[in-house]
């Protein structure tokens, strides 16, 4: 379970990259985040991991306040960061094994980890590869992989389709699908609006920090989400908020 | 603290696959094999030079053939811990005679045959330790801005992952490498010492050895804390590295070379012309009492008597023997008596002289420490000091060791020897003959011709007697053992650090 309420993030230099955000991802729930780029995606994410502290509102996890509690509200959620950067003189399996680990997960066996980084889509004679040598999307598979090892009731994924190939994204579709079966609650953000169609239980659309429309499946199947999407990005922010006026 | 160990464990083995870390075992590997055998042999020859001396001391002092010729030997073992710190060990000297007729001063016996071992005569294992210092510290400055960069952090502390865990294991992982690197260094250094003959290695040696390394890993692990602190505050790797290298420049050689030539400076001037000065009235001092022995030809069974005395004492001008005899007209034994009185008037004079000298000498030493102290307060909170301070406490060889106790320890030995040579009424004739006083007779003709076969002989001293010096005091000093007090401020200045570091780190 994922919330906010009026979460708000001004960054020191003055930018207001998040602006009173509410959010509520009930267990085995897929809630895909949309927007530009700076639209404030990977600030939300960070929010929720007490990266960075919240200007005004709340953000929480499991009904734990991640900004009072940021070592209890980590426990329930799994991450995959937008870029993934890991240890390059490590092998996958030596990367997944540390950061499993630390997830809390101490008692997986090397088959285990095998078993993971296969079902992400690595191929296996990367496995024991080191990471230096990987691509982006290699890499991406790896930190998925890191992800669904620490087997949290949260998942915070920022873009994790980038760099992937068609296959792989095909597969990680699969993967979140099985996983919101299992009861979790998953925020991802992305830019990939095919994806959202084909998983989302609700899209947000964000534009300059503000969740500026907010739709659930039934609603973004019957309507053209890409058409939705275009729209409110092409407009500028007063226009924005006359639709919205418009609309309510 | 579950996490602590996966992230020390995960430290360490990133640690240990880096450049640096294989760099710094790789010199530490080499250097100690290098420098352990030759500080060893180095040892071992100095030892050898040792036992020579002591051998031809102890001959001398039974080659006496009056007091005035008695010496007793004073030699400092060298002392096996030199070989992991050298400090002072042979450059203030570490022998001296014991006489009547002139000052004790420390002099070095052994001069160094070997140009190469020259070159790296200072590198001794403690000079290893602070090459090893800059290694440790570039192991430190990169870790965290390195993760920080990379992002890696925020995969780790998605975790519920404690700052002070992190910074922990980071800490205690490069404090193990350092660990590691000395454990190799002193191990190799170790058994080289121990296995060489010469070595004498008691239990005593194990101690200081021990407590030698702990000070070492203290040091050490300054520059974990240090490289640690400045990484906790860098945004980027490669600015941390720098900085950390520049901040390593700064205290072991920027800053304790300027307090150096700041503080040395006006006082140095000063302190060579009292040395100058000094020297000079020594000089003197040694050729008055030299000049009491000086042979003139006329009395062939004994050591001549006191004659001239310099113009430093004018009033004791005496009369020559010639003037003596031809003037006064008189005897033989007469002159020698005459002579012999004069002598017993003046020497308590020349031992006040001697004395005076001394004390000034004692002065100057004093003030030159004094200078080494002010010095030493400036320069106190860095690392280097306070390493070279517990080292030179734990093997004896530090400028304080040396000079002062091994001094005082002179002083008072030189006075159980007057005290011995005034139980024997060594200041008597005895200082010159050993032919018996109430035998002495007016004129050489009157001697048998066996008292001339032995009193004649003195310049051939074949069967002149020998002094009996079996009861001689033989100098014994203890080895001193000082607690290295800057073992527990170097402590401190690693937890200092670690905590503001911890505290930087916290911060962001
Ligand atoms: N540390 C920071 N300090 C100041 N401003 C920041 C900081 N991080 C992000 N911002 C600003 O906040 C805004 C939101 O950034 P954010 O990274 O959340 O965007 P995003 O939606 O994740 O974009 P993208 O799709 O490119 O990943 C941006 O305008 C960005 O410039
Ligand atoms: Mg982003």
């Amino acid at each position: 379970m994922l919330q906010t309420h009026q979460l708000t993030k001004r960054y020191e230099d003055n930018r207001l990259a998040l602006d009173s955000l509410n959010l509520d991802i009930q267990p085995g729930r897929i809630f895909f985040l949309l927007g530009a780029n700076g639209a404030g995606k990977t600030t939300t994410i960070n929010l929720f991991l007490n990266f960075i502290t919240p200007t005004l509102g709340k953000v929480s996890v499991n009904g734990i306040d991640a900004s009072a509690k940021p070592l209890e509200a980590r426990q329930h959620v799994s991450f995959l960061s937008e870029n993934v950067m890991l240890y390059g003189n490590f092998t996958a399996r030596q990367n997944l094994d540390f950061f499993a680990k630390l997830g809390g997960k101490t008692r997986l066996s090397k088959a285990d980890y095998y078993c993971l980084l296969r079902k992400v889509g690595l191929q296996d004679e990367a496995l024991e590869k080191k990471l230096k040598t990987f691509s982006k999307g290699m890499r991406q598979k790896v930190g998925l992989a890191i992800a669904l090892a620490k087997d949290a009731d949260n998942m915070l994924l920022d873009e994790p389709t980038s760099g992937l190939d068609p296959k792989a994204a095909a597969e990680l579709v699969n993967i979140l699908k099985e996983q919101s079966k299992a009861g979790k609650a998953i925020l991802m953000c992305t830019h990939d609006i095919f994806r959202a169609k084909e998983l989302a239980d609700e899209v947000g659309i964000m534009k300059e920090g503000r969740m500026v429309k907010q739709l659930s499946r039934k609603e973004f199947l019957q309507e053209d989400l890409e058409r939705i999407y275009l729209e409110y990005m092409g407009q500028p922010m007063n226009g924005i908020d006359k639709t919205i006026h418009e609309k309510r | 603290m579950k996490n602590f160990k996966i992230l020390l464990v995960h430290e360490l083995q990133q640690q240990s696959k880096s450049f640096i870390f294989v760099l710094m075992m790789a010199v530490a590997l080499l250097t100690a094999f290098i420098c352990g055998y030759i500080q060893v042999d180095d040892f071992a020859e100095r030892q050898a030079v040792y036992r020579e001396e002591l051998r031809t001391g102890q001959a001398q002092q039974k080659e006496a053939l009056a007091y005035s010729q008695f010496a007793v030997p004073v030699l400092i073992a060298p002392n096996p811990m030199s070989i992991f710190y050298r400090g002072v060990d042979e450059s203030i000297g570490n022998k001296s005679m014991i006489s009547p007729v002139r000052l004790p001063d420390l002099e070095s016996t052994s001069q160094r045959r070997n140009p190469f071992l020259a070159m790296f005569a200072n590198l001794d294992i403690s000079g290893i330790v602070k090459i090893l210092s800059i290694f440790v510290l570039l192991l430190a400055a990169g870790i965290i801005p390195g993760e920080r960069e990379t992002r890696i952090w925020h995969l780790i502390f998605a975790n519920s992952v404690k700052g002070f865990a992190y910074y922990l294991a980071k800490f205690c992982a490069t404090g193990i490498s350092a660990l590691l690197s000395l454990s190799v260094l002193f191990f190799v250094a170790g058994i080289l010492a121990a296995v060489h003959p010469m070595v004498e290695t008691a239990g005593a040696f194990w101690m200081r050895l021990g407590l030698t390394f702990l000070a070492s890993f203290l040091y050490l692990s300054v520059f974990a804390t240090l490289g640690l602190a400045v990484s906790a505050r860098s945004q980027h790797a490669g600015a941390s590295v720098l900085w950390g290298v520049l901040v390593w420049i700064g205290i072991s050689f920027i800053y304790p070379n300027l307090i150096g030539t700041l503080a040395d400076r006006p006082l140095d001037a000063e302190n060579r012309l009292a040395v100058r000065e000094i020297k000079n009235i020594e000089e003197e001092c040694v050729r008055e009492f030299s000049s009491l022995k000086k042979w003139h030809g006329l009395d062939m069974m004994h050591l001549p008597f006191a004659r001239y005395f310099d113009s430093n004492i004018p009033e004791q001008r005496l009369l020559t023997r010639s003037e003596m005899e031809a003037v006064i007209s008189m005897s033989e034994k007469g002159v020698l008596e005459n002579e012999l009185a004069n002598w017993e008037r003046l020497w308590p004079i020349l031992w006040k002289y001697q004395q005076g000298i001394q004390d000034q000498k004692d002065r100057m030493r004093q003030k030159q420490l004094g200078q080494q102290r002010s010095h030493q307060s400036l320069t106190c909170f860095l690392p280097d000091m306070l390493y070279e301070q517990s080292l030179a406490s734990l093997a004896g060889t530090g400028i304080e060791y040396r000079d002062e106790y091994l001094r005082g320890e002179l002083r008072r030995f030189r006075g159980q020897v007057f005290d011995y040579l005034e139980g024997k009424k060594a200041f008597g004739e005895k200082f010159f003959t050993l032919f018996p006083r109430d035998q002495w007779r007016d004129s050489w003709d009157d001697y048998t011709a066996s008292e001339r076969e032995i009193y004649g002989d003195f310049e051939k001293q074949e069967n002149y007697p020998r002094l009996s010096t079996t009861d001689a005091p033989v100098f014994a000093f203890a080895e001193k053992f000082d607690f290295p007090a800057g073992l527990p401020v170097l402590l401190g200045v690693n937890v200092l650090l670690f905590v503001a570091g911890l505290g930087w780190f916290q911060k962001r």
